[in-house]
């Protein structure tokens, strides 16, 4: 037995306008400072007939469990039948964790997949809809929530069908202006979605399909969006939406592990994070039997010969796009080796490690940190 | 071959468990007990009951019992006979199975979730119990 959870997706040029006939009398928007004075909530002002409309715009990048626990405070003093998130992944998740925990008092570390938060009272007060300014996330389709414990830098993996907004809205109309840097990172971050979902253990009939349409899209117009074409901006943005449903149904791995313990402990973007690890990965997959079939079978698909072509072309990708192929290039050796016991525990604890092809034991991680840090082949 | 549930049987899979390396390591932080609960159904008439103390990688006690009151575990995890059985053949992912609602934990689910892969070491060893099933 299994799901596949989804939201509504409205897509394409002006799905804004499918604003226009909800009806929802008290609004609550979730975004930050900078969307904020861009006029980007503006933008979805101009189509939303509220009644009252209320912004909470304390959303940083990587957020922190004290900024959640604001929003929350905001949406238990206004109690919004609706809360629309307008922003990238951070600001997405802090959205659908408020609207959780602003009805349910509940430890935000114990909102995990085994939960049935109706038990605890949850009734679902408020709809949730997502509108994405970047192309990577697909945060704005799945059930998961990344919040700082920035006491324990570690990331809290808050995970439940729950969360799963009712609505994204996917209208290219916020990226086409977005800096190449985060093009580049979130595009990276699409394309570890895309590949960890496809190669996933727990991958179905469901999610392989959306997977490796999403590679695809993302490995012929990856490099054309971070010059700027705007027709390549358009189908990153449905493809990190489709590589979000892919891997909210089936999951993702030890790219991701890595990826979320890195960024925690050095505060380094998430796509920068997870797309660091993702040639380093797939070649400790492509060295074991139990693993290496998915890849080769998803490169082939891609039209490489072997994982070895498709790694390859990820690291071509990465240095076109301006992106550091190894560790090296944004922490220095001290600070790697300080931290290279709290890199490997977060990344065994993380649970995305238990749905990867292959488990790396303690070891094994710390030599995929090393290798990742100094640019070696991973030969283990 | 030892009875699922019965003193000998898990005295069995503690011996399974100590002499897992891989478990020792993934769980070499984790304290906490269990209770473990097979429910009925249509081919079980009553439910059985197991406990099983790990610590620090090694399971240190277990037993069989007819009364849950008379423990006091800090979790509990229970499914249905059937369930059970399919998660003893491996046609069931044991956190995928907390997922979908196939079996229920109760305690510090964040703390299971941060011990995932010891988890699935520990059904992995039930795999090497010769059992008879009830």
């Amino acid at each position: 037995m299994w799901w596949f959870v989804a939201p509504k997706i409205v897509f394409g040029d002006d799905a804004l306008e499918s604003l226009e006939d909800l009806g929802y009398k008290r609004v609550l928007i979730v975004t930050d400072e900078i969307l904020h004075t861009l006029g980007y909530v503006d933008e979805v002002l101009k189509y939303l007939k509220a009644e009252n409309v209320e912004i909470f715009d304390q959303v940083e990048p990587e957020p922190s469990l004290e900024t959640t626990k604001k929003a929350v405070e905001v949406a238990r003093e206004f109690q919004p039948d609706c809360i629309i998130a307008i922003g990238g992944g951070s600001v997405m998740d802090v959205a659908k964790a408020t609207r959780i925990l602003y009805e349910i008092d509940i430890d935000p570390e114990q909102v995990t997949p085994f939960v049935n938060l109706r038990e605890f009272g949850y009734q679902k007060k408020a709809e949730l809809i997502t509108i994405p300014t970047t192309s990577g996330t697909g945060s704005e389709t799945t059930w998961a929530m990344v919040i700082t414990d920035v006491k324990r830098r570690q990331k809290l993996l808050m995970a439940n069908r729950e969360a799963v907004p009712d609505m994204a809205v996917v209208d290219a109309r916020f990226v086409v202006r977005m800096p190449p840097s985060i093009t580049a990172s979130s595009g990276m971050d699409a394309l570890c979605h895309a590949i960890e979902a496809y190669i996933s253990p727990w991958g179905n009939e469901f999610t392989e399909p959306l997977a490796l349409k999403a590679a695809e899209t993302v490995l012929a117009n990856i490099a054309k969006s971070f010059e700027g074409e705007e027709e390549a901006r358009k189908k990153m943005h449905v493809a990190a939406t489709i590589a979000g449903l892919a891997f909210s149904n089936s999951q993702v791995g030890v790219i991701h592990a890595m990826g979320h313990s890195f960024g925690a402990v050095f505060k380094i973007p998430h796509g920068i994070a997870v797309g660091l690890f993702l040639p380093y990965v797939l070649e400790y997959y492509l060295n074991s039997d139990e693993s290496i079939g998915k890849v080769r079978e998803l490169s082939r698909k891609l039209g490489f010969d072997d994982g070895r072509g498709l790694i390859a072309e990820v690291v071509n990708l990465m240095d076109s796009i301006k992106l550091p192929t190894k560790a090296m290039e944004l922490i220095n050796e001290k600070e790697f080796q300080e931290n290279l016991d709290i890199l490997v525990r977060h990344a065994m604890e993380d649970s995305s490690t238990v749905t990867s092809p292959r488990i790396p034991d303690e070891a094994e991680y710390r030599k995929l940190f090393e290798c990742a840090f100094y640019g070696r082949r991973v030969d283990f | 071959m030892p009875k699922l549930f019965s003193d000998e049987w898990i005295k069995e899979y503690m011996k399974a468990i100590n002499e897992n390396k891989e478990y020792e390591e993934a769980a070499k932080d984790w304290e906490g007990d269990f209770l473990f609960v097979i429910e009925p159904d249509e081919e079980l008439k009553e439910p059985l009951y197991g406990y099983l103390d790990l610590y620090h990688g090694k399971a240190r006690e277990g037993y069989a019992i007819d009364d849950p009151s008379k423990v006091n575990a800090a979790f509990e995890f229970r499914g249905k006979y059937s369930n059970w059985k399919k998660l003893l053949n491996g046609e069931i992912d044991p956190i995928k199975g907390l997922v979908t609602g196939q079996f229920k934990l109760k305690g510090n689910m964040a703390k299971v979730m941060r011990y995932a892969k010891a988890a699935k070491i520990l059904v992995d060893c039930v795999k090497k119990v010769p059992t008879e099933l009830p």
